[in-house]
């Protein structure tokens, strides 16, 4: 990009003259009181900006809306971000409401309730996955996908994936970025439990391409213990159970590039017969600070354990003990190192610092989840467009 | 208005050893820049460079910048290759190195503090035209903190900007987003 004015050099006898090119037709005066920044300059200004003041300024004129929703600015001002604010979604008595995470939960007042343009009445909206501040959800287990962007508020409804519900069906859903064709991709794979093959549907749409096509199953029969998968390292993963040869816990990943099921090993501790599962009451899967974490409790523990390089087994390290028996549901990382997590019920908010202790707690109403549905989401700050793939 | 305390200050800066070159504003200004500071301006930089010139007592004249925007570009310029010396003096000790920064920090708040939003436009403009990538950059970021919280009017007058929406257009593109509207700094 570049910025550099375009300059004339003329020598006089005991002087050099460097002016400006497109000035020296201007009188002086005119040249003096030119005060119009470059559009170049411009851009780079709105791209140190964050999301809230951009989104704002769309109002500012015609061009500056043009230059905002370009996607490649959307692109652009996403990467060059130091850090993006963290956001996380419930369910509010009126609808959607997002937190920012890293600032005090404070009482109900720092909520902000979004507006979902696409959302039905009498539906709950299933919160599936987020990647760099695009959410996918859905009202059904098999139909009804959308990827919006709560910041923006654009929205765009994939087409039906042809999954017929069944009332035993259970469901794995993954959403994530694929940098090897620049592209974000959408699973939904729904498998009757106990039966290795009938029953199974694997399918992936790519945005840029809006159609959805087949995956192969897993090779180990696999049932998961929640249906929203978490993204790490261009991977989505779920926590669950291999069913053969015997019963294991491990982590089953879907590579978003190559498009294929793999495994993750597992916590060594967790692996293998001697474990009695009767001792674990509670697991959970998610991404923290972009590590793959277990929160396990066990024994009366409340423990999160993360893998500090990825895929490496013996990487998994005990970050801390949780105090109290909230059962808690992870969400996300916080300033600080702290863990935000919701109870086992939902309604009540905490943060934990790094040794453990809670630090703030809040009680939300934010409602429980009947099923195996996720009720709440984190997102990013992004002004990525989901149509961003259909206007080209 | 620049007077003789800043050509004053500058000279007393340079020692005798160094060299320096004499630069000329439309409005009267004269300078005699330090060759380091001096050569930090790309388009001075290029032009002895390409010319394979040395430095004479040739002056140039600057007829796209005013005194007081030289001069301010002159302060920060000379401040940022001191701070860039200390830094590198104080590599390795991360103490040092913090004060460093902290001190430069404050030189940088203060620097820009003092500049009303139309000083703060024509450094840019000077800045730009002159080539100075370090001295743009903290330009622009100083610009992008002085908007962000502000509200669409503000950011309109600060950049000379027409709105050409109907009040219609502008009403709905506010009401899709409305949240981005609220606590935003008084006008």
């Amino acid at each position: 990009m570049k910025m550099r004015v375009d300059f004339v050099i003329v020598q006089h006898r005991d002087e050099i003259v460097i002016s400006a090119r497109d000035s020296i037709d201007f009188t002086k005066e005119e040249a003096m009181s030119r005060k119009f920044l470059p559009e170049e300059v411009v851009v780079e200004i709105l791209l140190r900006l964050p999301v809230k003041s951009l989104v704002r300024f769309r109002c500012v004129s015609k061009r500056w809306l043009s230059l905002i929703s370009d996607p490649r600015f959307a692109k652009s001002q996403f990467k060059r971000a130091a850090d993006h604010i963290q956001r996380l979604l419930f369910p509010t008595p009126f609808g959607l409401g997002s937190l920012e995470v890293d600032l005090p939960f404070g009482d109900s007042s720092a909520v902000r309730e979004l507006f979902v343009p696409f959302k039905q009445p009498n539906l709950r909206l299933n919160l599936l996955g987020s990647c760099d501040g695009l959410v996918f959800a859905s009202h059904y287990d098999h139909k009804d996908f959308y990827i919006w962007n709560p910041s923006t508020g654009e929205h765009r409804k994939l087409p039906d994936p042809g999954i017929s519900p069944h009332p035993d069906n259970e469901y794995m859903y993954g959403f994530g970025y694929d940098s090897s064709i620049d592209d974000y991709k959408v699973i939904v794979t729904s498998f009757l439990p106990l039966r290795p093959s009938p029953g199974y549907v694997g399918k992936i749409l790519s945005l840029k391409n809006n159609s959805w096509k087949s995956i192969k199953k897993p090779d180990d029969v696999f049932s998961s213990f929640r249906s929203a998968g978490a993204l790490c390292g261009g991977a989505v993963h779920w926590l669950g159970e291999v069913l053969r040869p015997e019963a294991n816990l491990a982590i089953l990943a879907f590579d978003l590039a190559e498009e294929k099921f793999r495994q993750v090993p597992m916590l060594p501790m967790l692996e293998g017969e001697d474990v009695d599962y009767y001792d674990i009451a509670y697991t959970c899967l998610v991404n923290l600070g972009g590590r793959l974490c277990l929160i396990l409790l066990w024994h009366a523990d409340e423990e999160l354990w993360g893998m500090m390089e990825y895929g490496v087994q013996k990487s998994w390290a005990r970050m801390f003990r949780i105090d109290g028996d909230y059962g808690p549901k992870p969400l996300c990382m916080s300033r600080g190192n702290q863990l935000v997590a919701t109870n086992d019920d939902g309604n009540v908010l905490i943060r934990a610092n790094p040794e453990g202790k809670i630090v703030e707690s809040c009680v939300f109403c934010i409602e429980q989840s009947p099923n195996w549905h996720e009720p709440s989401a984190v997102f990013v700050e992004s002004l990525l467009s989901p149509l961003f793939a259909l206007e080209f | 208005m620049a007077d003789d305390g800043v050509n004053t200050k500058v000279e007393a800066v340079s020692k005798a050893t160094t060299e320096t070159i004499e630069l000329r504003t439309e409005d009267g200004g004269v300078f005699d820049v330090d060759k380091p500071v001096a050569m930090e301006f790309l388009i001075l930089k290029s032009f002895y460079e390409d010319e394979g010139r040395v430095f004479d007592k040739t002056s140039i004249r600057l007829p796209n910048v005013k005194q007081l925007e030289l001069s301010k570009v002159i302060e920060y310029c000379t401040r940022a290759l001191e701070f860039g010396a200390k830094s590198a003096a104080a590599a390795g000790d991360k103490d040092a190195e913090r004060m460093v920064r902290q001190e430069r920090e404050g030189f940088e708040a203060e620097f820009v503090d003092e500049l009303s939003n139309e000083m703060l436009k024509e450094l840019i403009l000077a800045v730009n035209f002159l080539d100075i990538k370090e001295m743009l950059d903290f330009l622009i970021r100083s610009v992008a903190n002085r908007i962000r919280n502000r509200s669409v009017a503000y950011v309109r007058q600060f950049f000379d900007i027409e709105n050409d929406f109907t009040p219609q257009e502008e009403d709905q593109i506010h009401q899709e987003n409305a949240w981005a509207f609220e606590g935003v700094d008084a006008d």
